[in-house]
């Protein structure tokens, strides 16, 4: 748990509309460690998502560095942020965003194929991602197909299937209801058990507290850093 | 209602790229269709007799043999059949003929019609001024010189009040104008019109010149009427075809005594293009479906474009429909709205649409009054919108209405009233990559393009022919060879005078420098006039000792001129056998009668035998009594006399003495092929000309390049390619704008799969063939389609191309390619924009 896997000097993100600039993120610094459990939390409209997106090479920082596993990402080019999203990030939403054309293995492999994963291994690693979150037995179904509580599953085994460096959670359970929210979040918690690395957004305190650290954001600034005692 | 117009008004105004887009593509559709109504109301649908026209009829007669060649009917003829009141209330007599008409200084040649008194009357007209010709008149070698004039004529000589009583000189004589016929008539035809209707009385007058012509009326062999009749009321055509027989023997029995084989009479509707002696077989049902299948095609595209337009404005609009549905409104007021949109956006396309089919038509008309310019024709063909064609607008308008507006209106108002007031913009409820492929809007521009490519492919295959038109191998060599036409029954001169005038006008264009050989045709090859003979061996049986009537007539038909020395040098046409004709034999009726054929009837009159040094006759002697058999003294190398002629025909020669015609054409082969110096040597042979006699005939000096590509039958075939390339082009054009709507709506729908792939990891090449591939794969399932549509409508066209397979792999390959191209590069704008969607936007969309 020593080895720095994000880490974030003097994070700044400015959204510029018509003449008005809002400054989303300021001076952000954070550093997580590999197998680090962290959740950031704060109210709505506090920055939270920017600071996601910027995590996850889906933004640029306005300012500052973001270095993710010794590597400097702030100014790559975009094919080079792909790959790196591909490679080193798994992503899991809110709203699950699966693709409703396709079926659930296709959703869980479709990351691997822009990888150019040969077929097989495509296959072997899609299918013990979905295995590991119990729904192999889905693998041929379409997301409208399946409930809210399943689909966040087939999308966690989707953001898992790539053995990513760190899973990205935003509100994986805001659109859960509680029982399938737990049972989200438990499955979080295994996947954190065997290693992984993962970073949470979340506005709920309830589940905030099955990360190691919380991290409180408000009005785009880091206010608190909380270690949780006990999960 | 009129709240729907005024919403829909404001709605679409809110949205003027949307606008401006649907007006123009419904515009170009309807314009083209309002176009085609009005050409084919003018041509085919607008009556041309103006009373009854349905008991008019033209009455032909036939030999009755199998080769049922024609002739025109006798004054007698004209008479007996006129007497017949239980068939016909009125038989008209029709001559045609080309005047010189001249006022104060200009002289022009014009278009004149001989007719009977009772030819107006019939018809069923009465004089815009001044009174028709009466029987008087019209009697035979009356003499009496008066004129009536056509109303455009009038117009264009100033249209003044006086003008009744002025005189016209005609021909060189002074004729007193006594009426001008009522604006637009022009007789049975639908196109062109006389500048003069003249009384037969006066027809000597004018056939004096050609020797094979009688002045006469009253010789019972002077076959010179076209006869146009009105049937008795309650007749119909077949009852009239019943009678005929019985009046056909009328006329045998009225035939002078030497008369040779029995003839039939047949009549038909007149046509409305021709003024041929002979029936017409031609039907314009293939024309009128053929040009509306086209225009309808376009309309069609049109509508596809913009129902995929309403649908993706009404997937737009699903919460403001959802809104608007939970507010109380009823599913029919909602469609009613939608509807009230699509008929606005329609009949300001129609608007627009008319009067781009004005434009288009005025081209139209440019370009026939172009090509008839040397002809003398007033044309009378009348394409402005009229009530037809405002009626037919309107309905096109209320048509494209139903098709591209009814259907994504009923679609809008299905809507899922929870779901779409939830819904924040984003994709749909998938449904299936299946579904996706072959989603209504999809498949719409599939059909689009398969249509477009049909279009484009007919285009291609007359195209293709106009091509093969301009470059076939004529037989002669127009390049280098300025044509002089003159017409000597403009002036003053008889006949012997103007052939001393025609061969010193040869001999001076001789002595001018640069010239090669100077040579004179009474037929001008690509001169959009045909005129034929018949010939047999001399030695073959008289005609009339045949047994069997059936049986068919011997001989063969050759297009037939007559030529002076020099003729073959300057037209480049090789004389494969024998001679040219002398200076003697050109210039003196007395000479021994020979004449020149080409290979062609050569090989048809003596096929087992060598035609040269052989005799020949024609089958209807001269008719004023010259001997009709001649010696063949050259085979000359078949050469085309028409560019889309099915199966062109053997060529017979006389020295210009035996036929001579006041309308000739003068060739000057110049040493140069060069068209710059053939044009520039124009001026000169007209200044030396001029100085040889400033009152020669002289009706044009031209390159014969010119005219060869002003002929009629290169018209046809290059208007043919213009008409179904316009058709294409548009078709093509509104394929692409529809494949770039469908899919740029495809990707706007897609935003947030986009982003969800891209931050997954897509790379920006991948979303580009995201994007692309479905693109690729839809066009070329919606080409593989196009192409067998294609295969079929070419077979429905084949009657039409000019020597190009229906199938013609050529224009297949380029029509299909061109809209691949075009239809590819009208997804890459999409593509590329989706290449540059920020995933975090597109995931905010949620």
């Amino acid at each position: 748990m020593s080895e720095s896997l994000i880490k974030l000097e003097g994070v700044t993100k400015v959204f510029l509309t018509d003449e008005v600039e809002t400054h989303a993120l300021s001076g952000i610094h954070m550093d997580i460690k590999k197998g680090e459990y962290v959740s950031i939390a704060g109210p709505s409209g506090c920055g939270k998502s920017t600071l996601l997106s910027i995590l996850g090479l889906l933004d640029s920082p306005t300012d500052g560095s973001y270095v993710l596993n010794g590597r400097p990402v702030q100014g790559l080019s975009l094919p080079e942020r792909a790959r790196i999203r591909n490679r080193e990030i798994g992503f899991i939403f809110q709203s699950f965003n699966l693709i409703g054309d396709l079926t659930v293995f296709e959703n869980v492999e479709l990351p691997l194929t822009y990888r150019g994963m040969p077929a097989a291994e495509r296959k072997a690693a899609a299918t013990e991602a979905l295995e590991k979150v119990g729904m192999g037995h889905r693998a041929k179904h379409l997301p409208s197909q399946l409930s809210g509580g399943q689909q966040q599953r087939v999308a966690v085994a989707r953001a898992l299937a790539g053995k990513p460096a760190v899973l990205l959670a935003d509100e994986p359970t805001g659109n859960l209801d509680s029982k399938n929210g737990d049972s989200v979040m438990q499955l979080l918690a295994e996947l954190h058990k065997g290693g992984a690395t993962i970073v949470m957004v979340t506005h709920d305190t309830r589940f905030a507290r099955h990360a190691d650290r919380t991290i409180h954001i408000f009005d785009g600034r880091v206010v608190q850093e909380q270690v949780e005692t006990a999960h | 209602m009129l709240s729907d117009f005024r919403f829909a008004f404001r709605t679409l105004g809110k949205t003027p790229g949307f606008t401006a887009v649907a007006v123009i593509t419904l515009a170009l559709a309807i314009g083209i269709n309002s176009a085609v109504v009005a050409l084919l109301n003018g041509l085919i649908l607008r009556p041309v007799v103006p009373l009854h026209p349905e008991q008019v009829v033209n009455v032909f007669t036939a030999r009755q043999d199998a080769n049922r060649d024609y002739r025109q009917f006798s004054y007698a003829e004209f008479e007996a059949l006129r007497n017949a009141r239980e068939t016909f209330t009125e038989v008209a007599a029709v001559q045609y003929s080309l005047a010189g008409v001249g006022r104060d200084d200009g002289v022009r040649r014009s278009f004149a019609f001989f007719t009977s008194d009772n030819f107006f009357p019939m018809m069923g007209v009465t004089p815009a001024l001044g009174r028709f010709y009466n029987a008087e008149e019209c009697r035979p070698n009356a003499n009496h010189r008066v004129v009536v004039t056509s109303y455009s004529y009038w117009q264009r000589l100033g249209g003044k009040p006086d003008f009744v009583g002025s005189t016209l000189r005609v021909n060189n004589q002074l004729f007193t104008v006594i009426g001008v016929a009522p604006e637009n008539f022009s007789g049975v035809n639908a196109i062109i019109s006389p500048d003069l209707w003249l009384p037969l009385g006066v027809f000597a007058q004018f056939a004096g010149f050609d020797s094979l012509a009688m002045p006469d009326l009253t010789n019972p062999k002077n076959y010179t009427l076209n006869l146009t009749a009105r049937m008795v009321p309650g007749l119909t055509l077949a009852g009239l075809n019943a009678r005929l027989p019985a009046l056909s023997n009328r006329l045998t029995a009225i035939q002078p005594a030497d008369a040779t084989g029995t003839r039939e009479l047949q009549a038909q509707v007149p046509s409305r293009f021709s003024i041929s002696t002979e029936p017409e077989n031609a039907s314009t049902g293939f024309l009128t479906v053929g040009l509306f299948s086209m225009a309808g095609c376009v309309l069609l595209i049109a509508s596809i474009n913009l129902a995929n337009m309403l649908l993706a404005r009404g997937a737009a609009r699903s919460k403001e429909i959802a809104l608007r549905l939970a507010l109380g409104a009823t599913r029919w007021r909602v469609i009613r709205q939608l509807l009230a949109e699509g008929l606005l956006l329609a009949f300001a396309g129609g608007a627009l649409g008319l009067i781009i089919s004005v434009w288009a038509n005025d081209l139209l008309v440019q370009s026939i009054s172009g090509l008839f310019s040397s002809m003398n024709f007033s044309l009378v063909i009348h394409m402005r919108p009229d009530a037809v064609v405002l009626a037919a607008t309107f309905l096109f308008c209320l048509v494209a209405t139903l098709m591209f507006s009814l259907g994504p209106a009923l679609r809008s108002s299905r809507v899922d009233l929870v779901h779409d007031l939830k819904q924040q913009g984003g994709e749909p409820t998938a449904n299936g990559r299946l579904n996706r492929f072959f989603a209504p809007r999809h498949c719409l521009v599939m059909v689009q393009i398969a249509l477009s490519l049909t279009l484009l492919f007919s285009a291609g295959l007359f195209l293709r022919g106009a091509m093969k038109a301009s470059g076939l191998a004529l037989g002669f060599e127009p390049a280098g060879n300025l044509v002089v036409e003159m017409d000597y029954s403009l002036g003053a001169s008889k006949p012997d005078a103007a052939k001393q005038s025609l061969f010193a006008v040869i001999d001076r264009a001789r002595s001018l420098p640069g010239v090669q050989s100077v040579g004179v045709g009474t037929l001008l090859p690509y001169g959009n006039i045909t005129n034929t003979s018949r010939v047999i061996p001399a030695n073959a049986a008289p005609i009339g000792a045949k047994v069997d009537p059936k049986a068919p007539t011997p001989g063969f038909s050759g297009l037939f001129a007559g030529t002076t020395d020099g003729y073959f040098a300057a037209m480049g046409i090789p004389l494969v056998r024998g001679r040219d004709f002398t200076r003697n034999e050109a210039a003196d009726k007395a000479a021994p009668r020979v004449a020149i054929v080409d290979t062609r009837l050569a090989q048809q009159l003596f096929p087992k035998g060598d035609a040269l040094g052989q005799h020949i006759r024609f089958t209807q002697p001269p008719a004023d009594g010259s001997p009709s058999e001649m010696e063949i003294v050259g085979i000359c190398a078949e050469h085309r006399h028409d560019p889309i002629a099915a199966r062109e025909r053997g060529r017979l020669y006389v020295p210009y003495a035996q036929a001579p015609n006041a309308d000739v054409f003068v060739h000057v082969k110049l040493a140069t092929q060069d068209a710059l110096a053939t044009a520039a040597a124009v001026n000169p042979l007209r200044a030396a000309l001029r100085s040889l006699d400033p009152e020669l005939p002289v009706l044009q000096v031209t390159p014969y390049t010119n005219l060869v590509d002003k002929s009629i039958g290169l018209w046809i075939v290059r208007i043919g390619a213009v008409l179904f390339g316009v058709f294409g082009a548009i078709a093509l054009l509104l394929a692409v704008v529809g494949v770039y709507g469908v899919k740029a709506f495809a990707v706007a729908r897609r935003t947030r799969e986009i982003g969800i792939r891209m931050a997954l990891g897509a790379y920006p090449a991948d979303v580009f063939s995201l994007v692309m591939k479905q693109g690729v794969q839809q066009t070329a399932l919606a080409v593989l389609a196009g192409v067998v549509l294609s295969l079929g409508v070419g077979r429905l066209l084949a009657n039409l191309l000019f020597e190009v397979s229906p199938t013609d792999p050529f224009a297949i390959l380029a029509s299909a390619a061109l809209l691949t191209v075009s239809a590819l590069a009208a997804c890459y704008i999409p593509a590329r924009r989706a290449m540059r969607i920020s995933p975090v936007e597109a995931l905010r969309a949620e």
